[in-house]
């Protein structure tokens, strides 16, 4: 069995008599793909601020690589890169955004920020450019190149497809499984678009309203058979309804399609399309 | 702490407004400068660049402690560096003191400038120690006070995770506004009645007592007055705040 790299046990995180996380249990192993999934305001970026020490919380207990303490979390996120949002100086370039955090994080290979722009696809002629100018794409990229630096073991990302085009969304999507499957990364990444996690994490976190209401595995969510689709040529659409009607249906192909991640989530929290 | 003071110094160089403040600061000293040598009056030089080049240098910590407070504190929460920092497991109180040192390093560094400018135009001028001597005294006074003033207004920063708020506080404080309104205040009969001196809680009072009385206790109460108690203060407050992204 996979060691965990972080996990949360009845973490409770409220603000006044507002509680947002209501005793969370998370466990993500090394290697994982984990999809953090859930509706705006599940709690997914408390979660995120908990793990990194951004935010306090009231009950329960978190570990990151194994840190039985806040002392011994805080030195392990030295290991943790995340992209929680644009945290660029404008002003400076995207290259002189990356210089400036890899002096903080203390990463001595100045070739690494060639490394990481290589593995984001982020060409040295737009890394010149101030980050101010940036387009929503290209600072999303920068923003997980900046998670890269130091070559961490875990990358947290929320919701790094968020107002991107299609043609983005499916570029991030791709990289985040290239980090996983070249560099051996375990990667966090929330998103509120659940199909777009679907293809890509192995493990799934459903979170509603501060709770995490089950944890399940890609090969899990394939064995949950929900329904049969039946499929016929759209020319036949017509007639199939009075065959149908007569019990005559020309049936082309049958397909047993498995339990969508969407779908299995609805089924659990409530809401989606028949909400 | 050491890299993160580091990564921000840097950043803070390539910054075009502290630049643009640090020459303008030049040219109110070479304004100084060019006032003294053409229009010393009845004094002469010396006693000219005293006046013109002690009034340039009063100059610096709005100057100059201005875009430092900005570079350093408004930047940070704008860009949430520091929420980076925390991320990647840099203690808070440590961000603080790390913040803070950038401050005292970049006012000390415009400050060995403005000096070595100020020999400069005294030395080519021909003005006499005392005359340059003075001037370097009010421009490392004013340092010092200003590092007073920003500690007290970090405070406001780690509350309100704000820096705008704590820039005003600032100005108020190196405007001499908060001196002033002490001043009016000591006109309450009762205050005066009992010679109760509001202003002895200023940090221009306490450095100015020390010199005159030779008390050199007076010259370092501030720092524990008006910065290691501020400090201690925003590291207190600000340790379990919840930081946005």
């Amino acid at each position: 069995m996979s060691e965990s790299v972080i996990k949360l046990e009845g973490v409770v995180k409220s603000y006044g008599a507002h509680k947002v996380l209501k005793g969370v249990n998370m466990d993500v192993k090394r290697g994982d793909i984990y999809g953090l999934v859930g509706k705006n305001g599940a709690g997914k970026t408390t979660m995120f601020k908990v793990i990194l020490g951004l935010s306090d919380f009231q009950d329960g207990k978190l570990s990151i690589l194994g840190g039985k303490s806040e002392a011994e979390n805080a030195k392990n996120r030295h290991n943790i890169g995340f992209f929680v949002g644009a945290n660029f100086f404008g002003y400076l370039s995207g290259r002189a955004n990356l210089e400036y955090y890899r002096t903080l994080k203390g990463v001595k290979d100045k070739g690494e920020i060639d490394r990481v722009l290589k593995l984001v696809d982020l060409s040295p002629e737009a890394a010149a450019k101030p980050a101010k100018g940036y387009s929503l794409g290209m600072k999303q990229r920068l923003g997980i190149a900046n998670s890269l630096l130091g070559n961490p073991d875990i990358i947290i990302m929320d919701e790094p497809t968020n107002g991107l085009d299609p043609q983005g969304i499916a570029d991030i999507r791709h990289l985040i499984t290239r980090i996983n499957e070249e560099e051996g990364k375990t990667i966090i990444v929330s998103s509120h678009i659940l199909a777009e996690l679907e293809n890509t994490a192995h493990r799934f976190g459903l979170l509603n309203e501060g709770i995490l209401m089950q944890e399940i595995t890609s090969e899990d969510l394939r064995d949950k058979k929900g329904y049969t689709s039946i499929e016929i040529k759209e020319d036949d659409l017509d007639k199939a309804k009075q065959v149908l009607a007569a019990n005559g249906i020309n049936i082309e192909r049958v397909v047993n399609s498995t339990t969508s991640l969407e779908d299995f989530y609805f089924n659990l929290v409530g809401g989606g399309d028949n909400a | 702490m050491r890299n993160c003071m580091k990564a921000d110094l840097i950043r803070v160089q390539k910054k075009k407004s502290f630049i643009l403040m640090a020459v303008i600061t030049l040219v109110i000293l070479s304004g100084a400068f060019l006032l003294a040598k053409f229009l010393p009056g009845k004094g002469g030089f010396s006693s000219a660049f005293s006046m013109y080049m002690g009034m340039g240098t009063g100059t610096f910590s709005l100057l100059m402690g201005i875009p430092v407070f900005l570079a350093v504190y408004s930047d940070d929460f704008k860009s949430k560096a520091m929420q980076t920092a925390i991320g990647f497991g840099v203690s808070r109180t440590k961000l603080i003191i790390c913040r803070f040192l950038e401050i005292i390093s970049l006012l000390i560094e415009c400050a060995v400038v403005f000096s070595v400018v100020v020999m400069i135009f005294g030395l080519a001028g021909g003005a006499d120690w005392s005359a340059i001597g003075s001037v370097l005294k009010s421009l490392w006074l004013d340092v010092y006070t200003s590092l007073c003033y920003c500690s007290i207004a970090i405070i406001i920063v780690y509350i309100m995770q704000n820096a705008t708020f704590a820039l005003v506080i600032y100005i108020f404080l190196a405007a001499g506004l908060v001196s002033g309104v002490l001043s009016i205040l000591n006109m309450i009969p009762f205050l005066s009645d009992n010679k109760i001196d509001l202003s002895v809680i200023t940090v221009g009072y306490m450095l100015s007592e020390g010199q005159k009385s030779g008390k050199l206790y007076m010259m370092f109460l501030p720092i524990i007055i008006y910065i290691l108690i501020p400090v201690a203060i925003s590291s207190v407050v600000f340790k379990k705040k919840e930081l946005e992204f």
